[in-house]
């Protein structure tokens, strides 16, 4: 048995690839449905980052895997500097990020013929939205990250937790980390470098949802992935209905844990997101 | 960069994804580095931590293949969607093996190796351990923060159903895979563990509901009282160590030094087994000062790659 190319699954064929320039060369899986290429549109699946993207990793191939089942073609793809595409990830940010999607959006429609849809993730949902934006692309959000570096300021406190572990105490508080980025100084966060550029970027972003989308974009679906009698995330559902003014949005929420965080079992599926998901590209493309 | 992804076949028919590193200039005799995911994590793991390894492998002339096993990452097949430390477990038991093997073969025969090392991190270490039981060329290991015991209690996690909310864990996990037809052809050929599934029936419609589990979040049936120091050493990892040792095969353990398998991995193998005066001249044991599970500092890294670099390097061209 040699090493093969691709993988017939029951759900179609599964080839891995890299696209992109040298430097650049970002890792992808491209799901071809079976038998009949064309049924569904494109889908450009967007993972979120940092650790978030390794927990949600399976819960994204079952994804792709349903939609190539029911008839989409389906890419996923790894950003620059992130699981296994080229480059460290400290060598990128947050417009990296964009580029990579709006090529991986490219590189499928040139190869299908078609305009995908954005499937994004968390940061990989910000960087849909604004892509789709950019592209007049139809775009299925879930749990974008509204505040890119509300949620950075946040996942600092991950470093707060590893400095008591390592230090016995709390060396740097989140301010003074935040200074340190200010200052030009990476910090370490879950393992990864956060750069100042990547945290720069991050808050200049922070006005997207109202300034840079819904821009372009045909028709929007966000998706809250929340446990019944838990919070539903900040601002989604308003920023939801103001996107309803310049454009087709619809907002609903899943009776679903979060995927992409440190779960206590093992995550390999979300039917439901990924049903509704599903369901409405394939209402956008009814007549 | 001199990488691919490959896909490769399991005996059971399941899909396997790895990513290949052919190194420009490779090492005489021809070495390849089979480097395991660590645990339920897919082939990237934490931080990138194998892709950085593989990457500085691949340069010193070592071909890397990261692999993918089955119900991980980007490959086929299905893992139950049970709490981590249940499918921990498994792997500990050697759930993963015999795909890994089928993998590591090809590695082996396409690259044209004439010797194999095997390395992983946590659940990767102890499936690389347990793998190269089947590889003659395979004598040397890199076992990374090496999970050795189990809980003394359940070879069969679900062997006692802990009360309602376990059994509803258990059935749910069942239902979850109802559309897939390999479930039900399981099923169908009584090759699914029908026992577990009747003690799960019995315990999530006929337990009183104040027997059900104390709770963690989502049920999670808790840990009975005593867990932690109910633990003995795992027989298939000794096992797998003296047939590796048989055919005259040398480790590299590392450990970090606050990973919370180190004190199990002293108390219970390091500071007593390992300790042995034969073993002690066969093996090398080091610890990362004041690392974590996940090597989460860059000097961390830098040290751990530095201690395999030279422990590979330093060993490895005369056999």
């Amino acid at each position: 048995m040699p090493f093969g190319a691709a993988a017939e699954t029951e759900s179609g064929t599964e080839t891995p690839l890299f696209f992109g320039a040298d430097g650049r060369r970002k890792f992808a899986v491209l799901h071809t449905p079976r038998p009949a290429p064309g049924a569904g549109a494109p889908i450009v699946v967007c993972a979120p980052h940092f650790e978030e993207k390794l927990w949600a990793h399976r819960v994204l191939v079952a994804a792709a895997r349903e939609a190539s089942r029911r008839g989409h073609p389906t890419l996923r793809f790894d950003a620059s500097g992130h699981g296994d595409s080229e480059g460290e990830f400290e060598d990128f940010g947050l417009e990296d990020f964009l580029e990579d999607t709006v090529e991986a959006w490219r590189w499928l429609r040139d190869r299908d013929g078609r305009d995908p849809v954005l499937f994004g993730w968390r940061l990989g949902a910000t960087a849909a939205a604004v892509a789709s934006a950019r592209l007049a692309a139809r775009a299925v959000l879930v749990e974008p990250l509204l505040d890119p570096s509300g949620w950075l300021l946040e996942m600092l406190r991950g470093n707060l937790t590893f400095q008591i572990r390592h230090y016995g105490r709390v060396t740097k508080n989140r301010n003074e980390l935040v200074a340190e980025l200010a200052a030009g100084r990476t910090v370490v966060l879950d393992g990864y470098g956060l750069t100042p550029r990547f945290h720069r970027e991050a808050a200049d972003a922070a006005g997207w949802a109202d300034s840079a989308f819904p821009g372009r974009c045909p028709a929007v679906l966000s998706i809250a992935l929340r446990r019944k009698g838990m919070p539903t995330p900040p601002g989604l559902a308003e920023a939801s209905a103001r996107w309803a003014g310049t454009t087709r949005a619809t907002y609903l929420e899943s009776d679903e844990e979060p995927v992409w965080s440190d779960v206590r079992r093992y995550r390999t599926s979300a039917p439901g997101p990924v049903a509704a998901a599903l369901d409405w590209i394939a209402a956008q493309e009814a007549p | 960069m001199s990488e691919r992804p490959v896909v490769m076949t399991s005996r059971e028919g399941v899909p396997l994804f790895g990513i290949l590193h052919e190194p420009d200039a490779p090492r005489t005799p021809r070495t390849g580095v089979s480097l395991l995911n660590p645990g339920l994590k897919y082939r990237v793991a934490p931080n990138r931590l194998n892709v950085r390894l593989a990457r500085a492998l691949e340069r010193r002339g070592y071909y890397v293949l990261r692999l993918d096993p089955p119900g991980i990452g980007d490959s086929g097949g299905d893992l139950p969607e049970l709490p981590l430390p249940e499918l921990w477990q498994r792997i500990q038991r050697g759930a993963l093996v015999e795909s890994v093997v089928d993998a590591q073969r090809v590695f082996e025969r396409e690259c044209g190796l004439a010797e194999l090392v095997g390395m992983g991190n946590c659940g990767g270490a102890i499936t690389s351990l347990l793998a190269s039981t089947a590889h003659p060329t395979c004598r040397r290991l890199i076992l990374v923060d090496l999970p050795v015991t189990l809980r003394a209690d359940d070879s069969n996690p679900h062997a006692r159903i802990r009360g309602r909310a376990h059994g509803t864990w258990v059935l749910a996990a069942y239902a979850r895979r109802a559309g897939d037809w390999r479930a039900w052809l399981r099923l169908i050929t009584l090759r699914s563990d029908v026992g577990t599934i009747a003690r799960a029936l019995r315990a999530r419609f006929l337990a009183p509901k104040k027997a059900a589990a104390a709770g963690s979040p989502g049920g999670t049936p808790a840990a009975p009282a005593g867990a932690a120091e109910d633990e003995r050493l795992n027989e298939r990892f000794i096992d797998a160590l003296e047939a590796f040792e048989a055919k005259g095969g040398e480790a590299l353990f590392v450990t970090a030094e606050q990973d919370n398998n180190t004190i199990q991995f002293d108390t219970m193998f390091g500071s007593t087994r390992l300790a042995e005066p034969a073993r002690a001249r066969r093996h090398r044991r080091i610890t990362i000062r004041g690392a974590n599970h996940i090597y989460g500092l860059p000097e961390w890294r830098d040290e751990l790659a530095g201690e395999v670099f030279s422990w590979l390097d330093g060993r490895g061209g005369a056999r």
